[in-house]
């Protein structure tokens, strides 16, 4: 089993299964950030799946399938910023309303284009392609996993760094996180509040485009009605414990996808019964949860053997 | 007699309360008018004929007494998760955990039904009982974790599904599967120790019976008991119920317990109701339902069957039109949406609401006492 | 001096009915410290959170040096150079406190932020006006005196001419309260204009050159300190002269509770309660007068059960307290009447009745096998609303139907119509229209003729002086004055004791000098 986790082969599929997590955690990261957490990430990434499938496959290019996904994705973004904000329907029920009202367009916009309920797999998408760094993606072991990776892996490694940045160094983001931290406060200085989140949802939605044509266009090559199956909220669970940093939400992301890989090869490598595998990723959630709620609850980050390991907190002067 | 049924009727529409339950009634119907032009608007985009196609959609489920049947028939599980929701939403908490919950409840009871070995009607009321149980029991889960360590019971409960459908299907394909039936099932559960039909031509079952016992149990249990206060109390004003002794946190486990067992309950009685062997691969979508039916029942299970015989209405609607047309049944999950979106929203004709509460508080001031 | 700011005949009626301002006139002269001084609730924060922008007054009209102003909005009064230091911090507490002061108005090049230079000016900004930061540092790390001045800082930064604070020192220890009247003194050199409410008399001598004084939403005047004392600006604050005779009927009975060393904490790691005594017996009003803040609530909390984390001894009747749930202690005989009456004493979602047998559903006998016994209930609710008197039609209605005073009601029914042995009444009247406020006085006489046990915090001397036995004066977490005979208090004295500048000896009766 050691071999089976430590081989190159584990290293580059892990990150395979958790790029559409990685993305879905920094579209909830972004919509935390502001303060409306959107839960509708799952539908929002099932229907991209669909539409960069089909309109991939009708243009034959994938850039067309890629921007007409991260279009719906943002689209399913602003309705969900109208009914949650302008309607004031509580967010988690908007959340909830989307993913089904969204699984249901998904598989009727397929039966009607296609006349299949199943999956377009009748229609191949155009593929994202995959792009090979020459000398860095011989390295061993690491280097086909980092370089030699499909063209959004390369993204969601960007948008970490990107997500960093704009969060700590523009006054975007600054403005984005205090409307989620202090909404009151920030809108005593003049801060548009509503505004504000509805641009942080907008960038949500880009992430969920972009999660959901991963689906479709590079990790399978068509569209399955609930090829998603949790991922969404999965990478909602990621970004609960990345506590708000990219950088950790990431790497959450990847030890489900991690997870999410195992259970797959764990069957056939090592012969574990297929459905028993994959509870594995639900229940690495559910630990991974009580374990943050147990950090939070005794306050652990005071215990002297854990604050050991966390970096050092800056205590006011004077 | 009857004008007198009339007065009191107008009466009642003339006090406050009144007034505001016809608000209420008004935003609901709107939501519900609006959701329907939305699926108008698709069907008509993608339909050949649509206003035949309309036309099905909206009288097909009353044509015969089998379409009728089917509306009875899919109003059974809504019923169920529908007041389960209702409990734990009235509780303060939004657990997702009926859908799980209703999916192991319909396997045990499958399993149950055949296995226990009690004689006739025993067998399934126990399946159902047993399947009840065991979901309070997993719904302990989610619950205790919320009261004892705050974790967030919408994404635990719901990480708690999908182990509970795969757990299941695992037992299934592994353990309880027929190797007699044609593809994957359970054993075949004999007429003797299912729930009795009450008319078998149209397939209504004698499980509506026992889902409309549970709407009545669960107002019961709301609004006649004094753990039901609690649960409401919490609620409502978790700051309030503690300051008046209430327990909130035994009443926050004790609201989800209760809605997992009644959607096991549900599960089973469903099963047992209408089918003769369990066969689901997927998670049936009912426990998602019942958020739909117990928004459009201002979570008062009594309201549950009114709402859950709707829901049933469109559904079977959408079914027959996607027989008889060439419209897929996909349409009623974007109307139950949108209905959700509508009904859940408080800004929604929240103006006309706030005016008439604002007149009806002064009036009550005016009618008050001596005050500035 | 020139008139910098004239209000004229500002009028703010709340939604609930409720009237904060009273056709008030208020100018502001320019490079002065003016205090608006009053009791809790006298309007002192609605009349400058009309000139913040933060309210719309329903009539009346401002001046800014004769000009009108119409202002909507916070933003609207800072563009005229008015700012407020809210009592309530506007901070964000992730935040950077460079961060907190730019924010709104970040230094920036095409949306990347420019820290060093907003660094720069944040410092440059704290040396002018004396005010030692750690600006690279997040605010949820700072002290309390710390956040202040960042608010300060904020204020200034917008080049705001008029400083609005609220009740700054409430916060503050009184070394930080000094230094903060170092800064305001240092501003108003610097020509600014200062505006400050408080309650607290010595500030206003020893700070302020004017004073106004509110009283139920009406201005009774504006003084230069150096002419007024401080007895009179209570005077006019409170309403009259204490009375020379005040209500002693009740005659004690058995002690009924007993408080030993009570010892406690607060969030921040200060003692909100050091090693406070006392007793109450049946028959009588103690009050726990002080400042609010200084104690008084924290020892409700721990005396209802809210909190179990405390040191010493609290028994009723003998039975221990500590430890008990709310639940143990509320059937103990304990009724408690919220200072915050509409979030904590009564549930505003749900009906009357629900609201009026809340403490009775929970007493449901075990035989009923957890089923409410409705038509008592309802019975228990129809008397109540009868006995006191609540203006509705129908038990079952919403209790937000209620007006405001009814709500208190509703409150005032439930806790006392179970005949406590002990009740806790936390500000029982603040917000309460005048017809209520009799109503309750009456209500917790009776209580106390019929032998229960009443702890009454208030903030209203007339209130006081109505209900109380006996007073115990809080200040800092102590009790440091036991009143026994109301008829021999010296005025002068009392307000002493409140600001903490006098402890009354051990034995009682004779005040020390500190």
């Amino acid at each position: 089993m050691f071999s089976f986790i430590f081989s190159e082969q584990f290293l580059t599929s892990m990150i395979l299964f958790a790029t559409p997590i990685i993305f879905a955690s920094f579209g909830a990261l972004i919509s935390k950030k502001a303060g409306t957490l959107n839960i509708n990430v799952e539908g929002s990434m099932s229907l991209a799946a669909l539409t960069g499938g089909l309109i991939s496959y009708a243009t034959q290019s994938w850039v067309l399938g890629l921007l007409s996904a991260i279009a719906v994705g943002i689209l399913m973004s602003l309705v969900f910023a109208w009914f949650a904000l302008k309607l004031k329907t509580d967010s988690i029920l908007s959340g909830i309303a989307l993913n089904t009202l969204a699984s249901g367009l998904a598989v009727y916009i397929l039966y009607v284009v296609i006349g299949v309920k199943g999956d377009s797999s009748l229609h191949p998408s155009a593929m994202i392609p995959d792009i090979r760094i020459p000398l860095l993606a011989d390295i061993p072991v690491i280097g086909p996993a980092l370089f030699s990776q499909n063209l959004l892996v390369y993204l969601v490694f960007l948008s970490a760094i990107v997500l960093t940045l704009v969060l700590n160094h523009t006054r975007f983001g600054m403005h984005v996180r205090s409307v989620g931290y202090n909404p009151i406060a920030a809108s005593s200085v003049g801060i548009p509040v509503i505004r504000t989140k509805i641009y942080a949802l907008i960038i949500c939605g880009v992430f969920a485009g972009l999660g959901g044509a991963y689906l479709s266009m590079v990790y399978l090559s068509y569209f399955s009605v609930g090829m998603v199956s949790g991922r969404g909220f999965i990478g909602i669970a990621a970004e609960a414990m990345g506590q708000g940093v990219p950088l950790y939400t990431m790497l959450f992301a990847l030890f489900f996808g991690a997870v999410d890989y195992f259970a797959v090869g764990a069957q056939t490598v090592l012969g574990f019964p297929y459905e028993l595998l994959n509870t594995l990723p639900y229940i690495m959630t559910l630990t991974a949860l009580v374990i943050y709620a147990l950090y939070d609850k005794y306050n652990l980050a005071t215990h002297p053997h854990v604050r050991w390991w966390l970096p050092k907190k800056r205590k006011a002067s004077l | 007699m009857k004008n007198k049924l009339f007065r009191s009727i107008h009466d009642y529409f003339h006090t406050s309360r009144g007034q505001l339950v016809l608000m209420d009634a008004f935003r609901t119907l709107v939501a519900l008018l609006l959701a329907l032009v939305v699926a108008f608007i698709i069907i008509a985009v993608t339909s050949d004929t649509p206003l035949e196609t309309i036309k099905i959609f909206l009288t097909a489920p009353f044509a015969d007494p089998y379409t009728r049947g089917m509306i009875i028939t899919q109003a059974v599980p809504l019923i169920f998760t529908g007041v389960g929701v209702c409990i734990m939403v009235k509780g303060g908490q939004f657990n997702m955990i009926g859908e799980g919950a209703f999916f192991a409840g319909a396997f045990i009871g499958a399993i149950l039904a055949v296995r226990l070995q009690v004689p006739g009607l025993l067998a399934p009321l126990g399946a159902m009982l047993a399947a009840g149980i065991m979901m309070g029991i997993v719904g302990y889960v989610p619950a205790k974790l919320k009261a004892a360590l705050n974790v967030n019971e919408f994404v635990s409960s719901l990480m708690l599904n999908f182990i509970i459908f795969w757990v299941c299907m695992y037992l299934f394909s592994n353990v309880f599967a027929d190797p007699d039936a044609g593809s994957l099932a359970t054993a075949y559960i004999d007429d003797s120790r299912r729930l009795p039909f009450l008319d078998a031509d149209n397939e209504i079952s004698t499980s509506i019976l026992f889902a409309l016992g549970t709407a009545v149990l669960g107002w019961i249990f709301l609004y006649r008991t004094k753990w039901g206060y609690a649960a409401r109390m919490t609620g409502e004003n978790p700051v309030f119920a503690r300051y008046t002794g209430i327990n909130t946190k035994k009443s926050i486990i004790l609201v989800q317990i209760i809605g997992a067992a009644i959607a096991g309950l549900g599960g089973a009685a469903f099963l047992l109701g209408n089918s003769y062997r369990f066969i689901w691969k997927a998670l049936p979508g009912y426990g998602f339902d019942g958020f739909i039916v117990a928004i459009i029942a201002f979570n008062n299970p009594l309201l549950v069957p009114i709402a859950a015989l709707l829901i049933g209405y469109l559904r079977v609607g959408a079914v027959e039109m996607a027989r008889l047309s060439d419209v897929p049944n996909e349409v009623v999950y974007i109307i139950q949406a949108v209905i959700i979106l509508f009904i859940g929203g408080q800004a929604f004709l929240a103006g006309m609401k706030r005016r008439r509460l604002q007149a009806l508080t002064s009036k009550a001031k005016e009618e008050g006492g001596p005050h500035v | 001096m020139q008139t910098l700011i004239r209000m004229e005949k500002i009028r703010k009626v709340y939604e609930n009915g409720f009237l904060a301002n009273d056709e008030i006139d208020f100018s502001l002269f320019s490079g002065e410290i003016h205090a608006i001084a009053g009791e809790n609730g006298a309007g002192k924060s609605t009349l400058m959170k009309v000139l913040y922008g933060l309210e719309r007054p329903n009539s009346g009209k401002i001046f800014l040096r004769d000009e009108p102003l119409i202002l909507r909005s916070p933003a609207d009064a800072l563009r005229h150079g008015i700012g407020m230091v809210h009592q309530h911090f506007m901070l964000v507490d992730e935040l950077t406190v460079t961060e907190n002061l730019f924010l709104g108005m970040e230094l920036n090049h095409y949306g990347w932020l420019d820290k060093e230079k907003m660094l720069e000016q944040a410092k440059a900004l704290g040396t002018k006006y004396h005010m030692e930061l750690d600006y690279a540092a997040k605010c949820k790390n700072l002290s309390v005196s710390q956040k202040q001045k960042v608010e300060i800082l904020k204020v200034l930064l917008r080049a705001a001419e008029i400083l609005i604070f609220d009740e700054p020192t409430a916060v503050l220890t009184a070394i930080e309260s000094a230094e903060l009247f170092e800064q305001l003194r240092l501003l108003r050199d610097d020509h600014h204009t200062i505006v400050i409410i408080t309650h607290k008399l010595q500030e206003i001598k020893d700070l302020c050159d004017r004073v106004t004084i509110l009283r139920q939403g009406k201005n009774l005047g504006t003084f230069k300190v150096s002419e007024i004392t401080k007895e009179e600006i209570s005077r006019l604050m409170v309403g009259f002269d204490i009375p020379a005779q005040s209500a002693t009927e009740g005659t004690q009975g058995e002690t009924v509770l007993e408080v030993s060393h009570l010892t406690c904490l607060s969030k921040g790691g200060k003692k909100a309660l050091s090693d406070v005594s006392l007793s109450v017996h049946a028959g009588e009003i103690v009050c726990l007068a002080g400042v609010e803040g200084n104690g008084q609530d924290t020892t409700v909390d721990c005396l209802v059960g809210w909190r179990s984390d405390y040191q010493g001894t609290i028994s009723l009747k003998g039975t221990s307290l500590q430890g008990k749930t709310i639940r143990a202690i509320r059937s103990l005989g304990i009724g408690h009447i919220p200072a915050d009456r509409m979030t904590l004493g009564a549930n505003v979602n749900s009906s009357i009745f629900d609201n009026l047998i809340a403490l009775d559903v929970l007493d449901t006998p075990k035989r009923r096998f957890g089923f409410i016994e409705r038509r008592k209930l309802i019975q228990s609710a129809h008397t109540r609303v009868d006995t006191y008197r609540i203006a509705t039609d129908g038990i079952h209605k919403g209790l937000k139907l209620l007006s405001g005073g009814n709500i208190q009601k509703v409150v005032v029914a439930r806790e006392l119509d179970r005949q406590p042995s002990l009740l806790i009444a936390n500000q029982p009247t603040r917000g309460i229209d005048v017809g209520a406020i009799e109503f309750i006085y009456d209500e917790m006489r009776r209580l106390r003729a019929s032998g229960g046990a009443i702890i009454l915090i208030s903030s209203d001397w007339n209130e006081i002086f109505t209900l109380a036995n006996r007073i115990l004066v809080f200040h800092d977490g102590k009790i440091v004055a036991h009143i026994e005979d109301l008829s021999k208090i010296d005025e002068r004295v009392l307000g002493r004791y409140m600001l903490g500048l006098e402890t009354m000896s051990a034995e009682g009766g004779v005040p020390g000098e500190k």
